[in-house]
């Protein structure tokens, strides 16, 4: 098979539609860690709260048969332990890093566990229908990938938009911006500091819990122990890539998305042990963040 | 008189205790959301911990492995470099040192092959951590998400090398070849546990003793501030390299411990979180010493406690990890205030 066929066989329309489905969890998570980490907040818990998005969203929606009051849950879940962060990191000046380590313990634990202990009580149901686009599915490659998905997808699009505006052209987001940037000039500038970071990171956790929820109500319709396998984790690395630009965010988590899509056809093209796919993606992420070494040196961490 | 007891309520270590107490009173809360009586649930956490001599040696085995990657971690938190990626050269160390184990038993005396076997851990550990560690002291790539990578790419790794080349001949499971006998290690009396306890002091007084050297004391300046300990002589990308290949290492003895001392196999299971648990009561000690010692018998306690409640009350054992977070959140605010 030549190199160019082989490629076509492992990047064809069906992988590039399931790329685009898979990346949307990472997407949502990445645009609100992109809001906190540009209010110089690095918010490793993004993880916890993903998984409690992911509980809140499925058990909500297994209970009531409602997918958007599960979307609603699922934010406020988010947003909840995002609270924790708030109180700690913004108002009492903890250390971000242990603070959100605890939370990815404690979020991980609470879904984990929330789930084991109502396991009997909560059917599972169908992932979430496609929106009918009506004739725009039929248009050749753009109608399979871009108007075959369901909701999560077009709401990713939307908020993207939303984010994209409101931290580019509004007066909140240069507060944020200043903020993120030097922490003193905008207090002096009298930008309050500490209700900015408070909400980019409620922002954050809101997004990552519908993130979560993107995977068990919009992919799998169930919940599984340990359901958003570091995907949380990915999204950081994604907005550290993309220095927080919107645009470049979403372009990273469709470019993991696709890469996690296409395993399964690298196995028949590049004879990969099947054990060995999953790993690729992890080693991408390695990779992306090494084109970090040769840009402008960004201080993600310290900048709180 | 009076300054010593002072000293000793505000010392991090009875913080720690308080900490957890503060975190079983909320967790009492949601035993009691999930209908189960949170006297009877902590009674089975008491029992299944530290209930009786065998219960004993149970949760010996979980601090072993636990305090010696916890006490690997400390330089590279003091230098403020947040690795966490013991829970992957956990598994590669263990994957090695069992492999390491099943090659040489049959050519070397027992305690040699035993020695042979915590070696090839250690190597795999620091093998596992040398990537994130170069690109981190060379590259200056956040060692946070690089080393987190690493732990699932392990985990991969590890199934791919356990379902082929290095599987057990004839096994019907996922794992390699049990260990020769020779290797395991040796127990006492008619007790599981074994004398990987007797490493633990070693490594007790070896970092303590690392606090007071002048190295020990650069890198502390250089986790305070940079500057401060380039200053004092600190070379930064040798603190981050060393640091980082010094977690692996202790993480990969961890791995053999707990392949010579528990599994006597490699399994693909053999990732247990301990990796991520013992950064969480290194962080939440301040990467001190003592407090470290505390929180790992706390955290293997809560373990293996936590898995009798699962069995004896129908608690999922998840419940440790809301404890553990909850542990480390609270701690959080302490390490704040000391600080300032």
């Amino acid at each position: 098979m030549s190199t160019l066929a082989a490629i076509g066989a492992v990047f064809s329309v069906d992988v590039l539609a399931s790329g685009l489905r898979l990346a949307v969890p990472t997407a949502l998570a990445a645009l609100g860690e992109s809001i906190s980490q540009r209010a110089g907040i690095f918010n490793l818990g993004l993880e916890g709260m993903m998984m409690v998005g992911a509980f809140a969203g499925f058990a909500a929606t297994s209970a009531t048969g409602s997918a958007s009051l599960g979307i609603v849950c699922a934010a406020a879940a988010g947003a909840a332990l995002a609270l924790l962060m708030v109180f700690g990191s913004v108002l009492n000046g903890t250390n971000v890093i242990v603070t959100g380590f605890s939370l990815v313990l404690l979020g991980q634990g609470l879904g984990n566990f929330l789930y084991a202990q109502n396991q009997n009580r909560l059917p599972t149901f169908g992932p979430l229908d496609e929106i009918d686009t009506g004739g725009a599915a039929d248009i050749p490659l753009l109608g399979p990938t871009l108007f075959s998905q369901n909701a999560f997808f077009y709401l990713t699009i939307a908020f993207a938009i939303l984010i994209a505006a409101l931290l580019g052209r509004t007066r909140f987001g240069l507060e944020v911006a200043a903020t993120g940037s030097d922490r003193d000039a905008a207090t002096a500038k009298g930008v309050r500091v500490r209700r900015i970071q408070a909400l980019a990171v409620l922002a954050a956790g809101a997004f990552a819990g519908i993130g979560g929820a993107a995977i068990t109500i919009g992919s799998v319709g169930n919940f599984g122990s340990n359901i958003t396998a570091g995907k949380g984790f990915v999204a950081i690395s994604l907005v550290a890539v993309a220095r927080t630009r919107i645009g470049w965010v979403l372009l990273a988590a469709v470019a993991f998305g696709t890469l996690e899509a296409a395993e399964a056809r690298l196995e028949d093209v590049a004879h990969v042990p099947t054990e060995l796919l999953p790993a690729l993606p992890w080693i991408a992420v390695v990779l992306a963040l090494l084109t970090l070494a040769f840009s402008r040196p960004v201080r993600l961490r310290r900048a709180a | 008189m009076l300054g010593a007891l002072r000293r000793a309520a505000t010392s991090t270590s009875v913080a720690l205790v308080i900490a957890t107490a503060a975190a079983l009173a909320v967790g009492g809360l949601l035993i009691v959301a999930v209908g189960v009586s949170p006297v009877s649930a902590y009674k089975t956490i008491w029992s299944g911990a530290a209930g009786s001599t065998d219960a004993l040696a149970q949760t010996s085995l979980r601090i072993a492995p636990l305090l010696v990657m916890a006490l690997g971690l400390i330089p590279a938190l003091r230098a403020n470099v947040f690795t966490i990626g013991s829970e992957g050269q956990f598994g590669i160390g263990a994957l090695t040192a069992g492999l390491a184990a099943i090659a040489v038993a049959p050519h070397l005396p027992a305690w040699l092959a035993i020695v042979a076997s915590a070696v090839a851990g250690v190597g795999g550990g620091v093998a596992w951590a040398l990537v994130p560690a170069l690109l981190r002291a060379f590259l200056g790539i956040d060692e946070i998400l690089t080393t987190f990578a690493f732990n699932f790419i392990a985990t991969f790794l590890l199934l791919w090398l356990l379902n082929g080349p290095a599987r057990g001949k004839g096994s019907f499971l996922v794992q390699t070849s049990p260990m020769p006998t020779d290797t395991w290690l040796p127990t006492f009396g008619g007790s599981v546990a074994n004398i990987s306890l007797l490493i633990l002091p070693v490594l007790v007084l070896a970092m303590l003793v690392f606090g007071k050297t002048p190295a020990g004391y650069r890198v502390r300046l250089f986790g305070a501030r940079r500057s401060l300990g380039v200053a004092a002589g600190a070379r930064a990308w040798r603190v981050e390299l060393l640091t980082m290949l010094v977690a692996g290492g202790a993480a990969g003895l961890a791995g053999w411990i707990q392949v010579a001392g528990v599994d006597r196999a490699v399994f693909a299971t053999v990732f247990r979180g301990y990796g991520y648990l013992a950064l969480a009561l290194v962080a939440l000690g301040g990467a001190r010493v003592l407090p470290t010692v505390v929180g790992a018998i706390l955290f293997a306690a809560l373990q293996n406690g936590s898995e009798a409640m699962q069995l004896g009350v129908g608690v999922s054992a998840d419940f440790v990890f809301i404890m553990q977070g909850l542990v480390l959140f609270l701690m959080a605010f302490r390490l704040t205030r000391s600080r300032a």
